[in-house]
């Protein structure tokens, strides 16, 4: 079953996850082919400008990933899940575990890419390659991207009306306590939550640095 | 009473009836008159009543943020402000324990300075209900050494405190060794900045010295830091690379006039004769410095650290240069401490934030729960 399912998945996500991959395999070697200089100092600047495409990129596998793995039962109205002798939670399971097996691919391409961008002696004295480290942040970021997209293509359009109300609520309140005159933003704290560590999207943030110190 | 009798009384009250009379009637005119010369004093005396009111209040609000209190401990004399009094207290006493342990006996010259802590009514920003504070340095001579706003917080008051002492600490140190370290000397590693930022400078230097010192060159890094002498930092701190590119940097600033064949020919051919003729022409415009000096507070902090109890004062009491005074400190030749200084920084365990357990660990907790709350739905969409 859930070979046939990853086959299946996979037909829907392949275009979409091609396209990112070659994106993957490009991203260390530009970041490295286009460095005019090989003064440390301008190396990590470099590193730092591409470090927002790494994290980008990481987003877009994980949404393709999620949208790909539900939008056919969204179009046939769960018919087909329906029809299959399996419990909903394995049925989700299965895709979960397909979708996720899928993120291998556009970090392999970058795993590949980040070593041959590399390995002709191009780093500064001083600096280190992270090619491991590197390719590990990019399946992490990809696998919570995809687990946070999942979690939201699975929901009922009630559940996802839910959520933009909540995120409207938090915006008007922090007009509100502004217009207030009180000094307090709830979305700057609740982006700190979500993005320093231990947060949802810790994953996202920090040095994603091909070279580095 | 006869009739003559009436109308002699008559002729005789009338006068008075018809100056009463006038007088009534113009009584409303002239107390008019009156009335607006009282309102008048009325109203200039309003913004004198407004402005002893604002006094008063001011008077009033003073009392309630100045401090007044005073706080003790073995180094630190505060005066604080009652609201907060319990706060500084234990910043204080945390501030004394870690300045003592990082300047040993030199603390005691923060005796004599007494420091305040008020509260500062008009910031508008307050830090999850702490107010903001306002902190002051006053010397014996009663003058304002420092001004400072911090939240009052513990951690940001005692830091605060520790940044107060190391600052007055430093400005009791002998002028060569604050010409070298040129900023205050800080209280503990950690204050001097996370060491990914230590390797990043050393490393991003700039400087020939620099890369010599990553490399390994004891002798480079000993002249980045201003431990050895340099007699021309151009060709000593430069190669020839950099010296173009230093060139390359000033752009058309210093493609002026006479000097842009001079520019032209460093530039475009790489004549290196001709950058260092532009840059002895601009040598007061370049940086004195062969490694950024924030790398100096860190050697310093490190030999401090090596030298364990007594470190500071031997640094402080030495007659030394500055490189022997660090030895000193530390307790070892001064190339074994700039090695071991140099090791130490370059220790590559602190770039490995990509694989950071936290972020690993919370990050595949986070997947498991996103699934977890998708299979926990109980029917189909």
């Amino acid at each position: 079953m859930f070979a046939a399912m990853l086959r299946a998945q996979w037909r829907w996500a392949r275009l979409p996850i091609a396209l990112l991959t070659v994106l993957a395999f490009a991203i260390p070697l530009l970041s490295v082919r286009l460095l005019e200089a090989s003064d440390p100092r301008y190396v990590m600047a470099t590193m730092q400008q591409w470090a927002v495409a790494y994290a980008a990129l990481a987003g877009l596998v994980g949404l393709f990933l999620a949208l790909a793995a539900w939008s056919s039962d969204h179009r046939g109205r769960h018919v087909y899940a329906l029809a299959l002798p399996l419990p909903r939670w394995r049925f989700v399971l299965n895709r979960y575990a397909a979708g996720a097996m899928m993120t291998v691919v556009p970090t392999l391409a970058l795993l590949v890419s980040a070593f041959l961008a590399t390995r002709n002696g191009v780093v500064p004295v001083g600096l280190h390659t992270y090619i491991g480290a590197l390719a590990l942040r990019f399946m992490l970021a990809s696998l919570v991207g995809f687990s946070v997209f999942f979690l939201v293509a699975s929901s009922s359009a009630r559940m996802a009306a839910y959520v933009l109300s909540a995120m409207v609520a938090i915006v008007v309140a922090d007009i509100l306590l502004n217009s207030a005159g009180l000094d307090y933003s709830l979305t700057s704290h609740i982006m700190d939550v979500v993005f320093a560590k231990p947060g949802l999207l810790a994953a996202f943030t920090g040095r994603w640095m091909l070279l580095d110190v | 009473m006869s009739d003559e009798a009436i109308a002699r009384l008559e002729r005789m009250v009338r006068p008075a009836l018809t100056g009463a009379t006038v007088l009534l009637l113009s009584l409303p005119t002239a107390l008019h008159g009156q009335a607006s010369v009282y309102r008048a004093r009325l109203d200039s005396l309003r913004p004198r009543l407004a402005a002893a009111r604002h006094a008063a209040d001011s008077v009033r609000a003073l009392r309630a943020v100045l401090p007044t209190d005073s706080v003790s401990t073995p180094h630190l004399t505060l005066l604080v402000n009652p609201q907060v009094q319990e706060l500084v207290r234990r910043a204080a006493q945390q501030a004394d324990s870690d300045l003592t342990r990082a300047f040993g006996a030199r603390t005691a010259v923060l005796r004599n300075t007494r420091f305040a802590v008020g509260i500062d009514t008009s910031a508008r920003e307050r830090y999850y209900g702490s107010p903001v504070l306002t902190m002051w340095s006053v010397d014996t001579a009663q003058h304002v050494t420092r001004e400072s706003s911090e939240y009052g917080t513990l951690q940001a008051v005692s830091t605060r405190l520790r940044n107060h002492g190391a600052h007055d600490i430093t400005a009791s140190l002998d002028q060569p060794l604050r010409d070298w370290a040129k900023r205050d000397i800080p209280w503990s590693t950690a204050d001097i900045g996370n060491p990914d930022n230590m390797r990043s400078q050393l490393v991003g230097a700039g400087t020939d010295v620099g890369m010599q010192c990553t490399a390994g060159s004891v002798t480079a890094c000993e002249k980045g830091l201003a431990l050895a002498p340099t007699r021309d930092r151009i060709t000593e701190w430069y190669s020839a690379a950099q010296r173009r590119e230093l060139v390359m940097r000033r752009g058309w600033a210093w493609r002026r006039g006479s000097q842009a064949a001079t520019f032209d020919a460093c530039v475009d051919r790489a004549d290196d004769a001709r950058c260092l003729e532009l840059l002895r022409a601009h040598e007061s415009e370049m940086s004195d410095e062969g490694i950024p000096s924030i790398l100096r507070m860190s050697l310093l902090r490190f030999a401090l650290d090596r030298g364990g109890p007594g470190a500071f004062d031997r640094l402080a009491t030495d007659t030394g240069d500055i490189g022997s005074r660090l030895a000193a400190a530390a307790g070892m030749p001064q190339p074994a401490l700039v090695s071991a200084w140099r090791d130490a920084v370059l220790k590559p365990e602190h770039a490995t934030e990509a694989s950071d357990p936290v972020v690993l660990g919370s990050s595949l907790l986070w997947c498991a729960g996103c699934l977890a709350l998708a299979l926990w739905r109980s029917r189909w969409s």
